[in-house]
């Protein structure tokens, strides 16, 4: 009978998580940290849980805000929980600097009277779920408590419960998880200001920065030694990322600007350019995935530039793919993310190397077919192939439903080019031929591609091109680390105040921006046809763009303005809350 | 033409010694004409300054305009460049504000300057060049006019052979206080040829002042200052109350200070000057004027029948202590200078 009572739960967090052991109430969002809801009855459950339904929005929400980055090492995602799902413990240890509390209250509604186009849990199983009641169980429903949490305890609780190892569900009202807004309190490393998180991976955050002295713009890829030792070979590859990227420097390869190391903290820091964003990003927020053709051009021009360079310096990236391909506000293309390169030593005969560990999709056939050695050079043309067809047609060459089916696919025969490429462009066709040939040595070189007819082309402008996504709704891309400057300069002085809103509000923010995005998109596809239909002519179709713009910004103005007044009104039932005997601020 | 033989200068004087550049004034005896020579040393560490070198070379020798500070050569002899510059006798704006008006440049000579000084602007605005560090430090006067110095920040938004639409990058350390907010916001906007105005105007607070902009500020503060849209101002008598505390008392009171406050709160700078400043500190670039139109504002109707060396040379009979300048120095010469001098000359 508790089963058929939690049949209606709220339970996003199984769907987001899907099959990794999440905790059910913690997730973080961007700019707050979630508080964990502690009350949780001491009982047996027995179940499983499958989940059956996706809520339509919330899916719409993941697509267009969370950024599934595929392991850039910027990734600027909105929302960590996507990233997070399936790694591990420390989602909410990760989320540390951006939110402060949580609170929970009041006993859970174990009825199904709410919300039930929410979620639904089909129960039908039956696995011992023990939950070890000692988190804080609390009995006493006639009194609505809350409890405050930091984040310590936040990370304790993550651990507790996810040490269980089984998925538990407990129906919290989203009215009822309390989010305090993080205050902007000023943090300096060495002489850099760090701002908001730009992004995360398995060995730790990305930070935006800016250096205090000549006011630079930075991003800083914080390496926790406890993470890096989960992953295998973490701290070779580091250290050996860090020796390849001093000796680096090049105009389409990411610059290391500084490194600085925190013993006690076990902490350490690589500063390095700015970049607004990747191409794989930009090619996720696109309508089917994939950029005009001048477009790739015009990166792939920039790539064979970076990797000539790299190759000249014996360096072997081993990883090229759109995700590791990032952009700065110039536009000017930066490959980065060292972590598998590999240098051959100065003595070396030829390029002969042995190990591969990029991503499968980009493999070429010798690593796929496990040869034991292989030309390194020939390794970068053919990701580089992969990713110009990814960029231009939003497909890959080769594909499988499991890594195992991808990679025999990939090592089976020669690529062949199919009919519509040849009708895309035919010179375009031939040079991804050329780049995907299974033996490496009829593959082209780099001096080959720099000839190529296609190379050398200038493909027509056909049309907008596609923009890097916003960061955290910031079409300008503006500076994360001012809003904790002025909170040091000027004191808190707009906002005294302790904001608070729940998660309610923050899965209508979430729905919201879904709605917004598909609008734009649906928007987008009209102008783009709208274009197709009239011979596009560049200038009149970037005023009409900056028209676009001009209004867009308008809208989104608009509806800031509305969220700010939803968080105001919530902000009395918090308040009301926090009157209680039982409430401390953090 | 110059020659590239060091045996054909005569080095009469050092202006600055540093470790990557020095500065001498010297003869020119092929065609008796008084230069003043850079030389910098190609054994750098970090090539980054010579690579500014260079482009500001490469830059300035497109361009032909009497307010442009011209290269007249470049030459190498072993392992120094040797840039040979116009010799400008009253030296920088600088020097200017540091030996003789310490308190600030007279109105109507600023407005001498920066008709200059916009003109060159214009030229260069009109070419799709970006100066990217107007300061007074980049301003060269001579008797006749002022002329723009200086081009190692420039940029181009000719690239490629395609035109940007807008540039992207922040200026060096050292000219931050002059930058304009979107430049040191760095954000996907860019900036235009409009920060070179921007610049312009904390330039003329910093001439008429005397006090650079900001230079006792941290640059995070100028940053968020700047991006919050507060501005320098003019210090005159309707402006002065502004360097008072909130008792209405100077927060550091001594002599110098006190002459200073005095003199800040006796002047009167015009309505159009203030209004200049105005016009070329609004924080909106687009609101910004151009330097063309700039130049038809009413601040320079006192331009008229009055040259650059009249007010100099008024302004230095007044001065007690002119000993820091005549006509032949721009700068103070100590005796580490003296001793570089003769490095030189047993060089050749």
């Amino acid at each position: 009978m508790q089963c058929s009572s939690l049949a209606h739960e709220h339970t996003r967090r199984a769907r987001r998580d899907g099959n990794c052991n999440r905790a059910p109430f913690i997730r973080s969002y961007n700019k707050c940290t979630q508080i964990a809801c502690v009350e949780l009855r001491a009982q047996r459950i027995q179940m499983t849980v499958t989940v059956t339904s996706t809520h339509v929005m919330e899916a719409q929400a993941k697509a267009t805000i969370l950024q599934s980055g595929g392991g850039g090492e910027q990734q600027h995602g909105s929302d960590k929980s996507v990233d997070v799902a399936g790694k591990d413990v420390d989602l909410v240890g990760a989320a540390d600097d951006e939110m402060t509390v949580l609170l929970t209250n009041q006993n859970y509604h174990f009825d199904a009277t709410s919300d039930i186009e929410d979620a639904f849990v089909e129960l039908n199983g039956s696995k011992d779920v023990e939950l070890d009641a000692a988190v804080g169980g609390n009995h006493h429903a006639e009194h609505p408590q809350v409890t405050w949490l930091d984040d310590d305890a936040i990370d304790a609780l993550d651990r507790v419960t996810l040490d269980i190892g089984n998925m538990f569900f407990n129906r919290v009202d989203s009215q009822e998880i309390i989010y305090q807004q993080k205050k902007k309190n000023i943090k300096m490393v060495g002489k850099y200001v760090m701002g908001d998180v730009l992004g995360e991976g398995s060995y730790g955050k990305v930070k935006e920065a800016m250096n205090s002295e000549n006011l630079c713009r930075l991003a800083v890829k914080i390496l926790t030694k406890r993470k890096l030792r989960r992953i295998p070979n973490g701290e070779q590859n580091v250290t050996r990322e860090i020796h390849l990227l001093k000796q680096l420097k090049n105009q389409n390869v990411v610059q290391l600007v500084d490194v600085m190391y925190n013993e006690e903290k076990q902490k350490m820091y690589l500063v390095m350019e700015y970049c607004i964003g990747g191409l794989q990003e930009m090619l996720d927020h696109a309508p089917e995935k994939k950029m005009p053709l001048y477009q790739a051009h015009q990166y792939f021009q920039q790539l064979v530039n970076g990797l000539e360079y790299l190759h000249s310096c014996r360096v072997i990236h081993k990883d090229i793919k759109p995700g590791n391909l990032l952009l700065t506000l110039d536009q000017t293309l930066k490959i980065s993310d060292f972590g598998v390169a590999e240098q051959l030593d100065m003595f070396a005969p030829d390029d002969t190397c042995t190990t591969g560990q990029g991503s499968p999709a980009f493999q070429p056939p010798e690593i796929a077919n496990g040869h034991e050695t292989f030309a390194g050079f020939k390794v970068d043309i053919w990701s580089s192939g992969v990713t110009l067809y990814n960029l231009a047609t939003g497909l890959y060459p080769f594909e499988g439903d499991n890594i195992y089916r991808l990679l025999e696919n990939i090592g089976r025969s020669q690529w062949t080019a199919p009919d519509w490429l040849y009708d895309l462009d035919e010179s375009f066709a031939k040079l991804i031929l050329g780049m995907l040939q299974a033996d490496p040595t009829a593959r082209l070189s780099l001096q080959q591609i720099r000839k190529d007819a296609w190379f050398l082309s200038a493909p027509a402008v056909t049309g907008p091109p596609i923009p890097i996504p916003p960061l955290k709704g910031d079409k300008y891309g503006r500076s994360t680390v001012l809003p904790y400057l002025e909170a040091y300069h000027y004191g808190n002085e707009q906002d005294q105040e302790d904001v608070y809103f729940t998660e309610h509000d923050v899965n209508q923010e979430l729905a919201r921006r879904a709605a917004s995005a598909a609008a734009e998109i649906r928007a987008n596809r009209n102008a783009a046809a709208s274009v197709a239909c009239h011979s596009y002519e560049p200038s009149t179709s970037a005023e009409a763009e900056a028209m676009v713009n001009g209004s867009r910004e308008v809208t989104t103005v608009k509806k800031k303005g509305s969220g700010l007044k939803r968080r105001a009104k919530k902000l009395v039932s918090c308040i009301s809350v926090r009157k209680l005997s039982h409430c401390r601020t953090s | 033409m110059c020659s590239n033989s060091l045996t054909d200068y005569q080095f009469t004087k050092a202006f600055k010694h540093g470790k990557f550049c020095s500065v001498y004034k010297a003869n020119c005896t092929v065609n008796d004409r008084v230069v003043v020579i850079k030389k910098f040393s190609l054994e750098q560490e970090d090539d980054a300054e010579l690579k500014r070198l260079f482009a500001e070379i490469q830059c300035c020798r497109q361009f032909k305009h009497p307010n442009i500070n011209e290269i007249l050569h470049s030459f190498i002899v072993d392992s120094d460049v040797y840039v040979l510059y116009p010799y400008m006798c009253f030296g920088t704006c600088q020097i200017l504000l540091e030996s003789i008006f310490t308190n600030g440049l007279p109105e109507p000579l600023i407005a001498l300057i920066f008709k200059d000084v916009l003109s060159a602007l214009m030229y260069i605005h009109t070419n799709d060049f970006v100066h990217g560090s107007v300061r007074a430090h980049h301003i060269l006067l001579d008797s006749q006019k002022a002329v723009l110095s200086n081009f190692h920040e420039s940029r181009s938004f000719i690239k490629h052979g395609k035109k940007k639409p807008v540039l992207h990058g922040i200026s060096h350390e050292k000219n931050l206080n002059w930058a304009a907010p979107e430049v040191l916001d760095q954000n996907v906007h860019g900036f235009t040829e409009k920060c070179d105005i921007y610049s312009v105007g904390i330039t003329a607070c910093e001439m008429a002042n005397g006090i650079q902009p900001y230079s006792e500020t941290q640059p995070t503060l100028m940053y968020t200052e700047k991006i919050r849209g507060n501005v320098p101002s003019l210090l005159d008598r309707s402006t002065y109350t502004m360097l008072l505390d909130d008792q209405g008392k100077m927060p550091f009171e001594n002599a110098t200070t006190r002459r200073t406050y005095e003199i800040f709160s006796q002047r009167v700078l015009t309505d159009d000057f203030h209004q200049f400043v105005e016009i070329c500190l609004n924080r909106n670039a687009e609101n910004r004027w151009s330097a063309k139109k700039l130049m038809t504002h009413a601040f320079f109707k006192q331009c008229r029948h009055v040259s650059i060396s009249d007010h100099i040379k008024k302004c230095r009979s007044e001065s007690q202590n002119n000993s820091l300048i005549d006509d032949e120095s721009i700068g103070p010469l100590d005796d580490h200078a003296q001793e570089c001098r003769e490095d030189v000359q047993w060089n050749f």
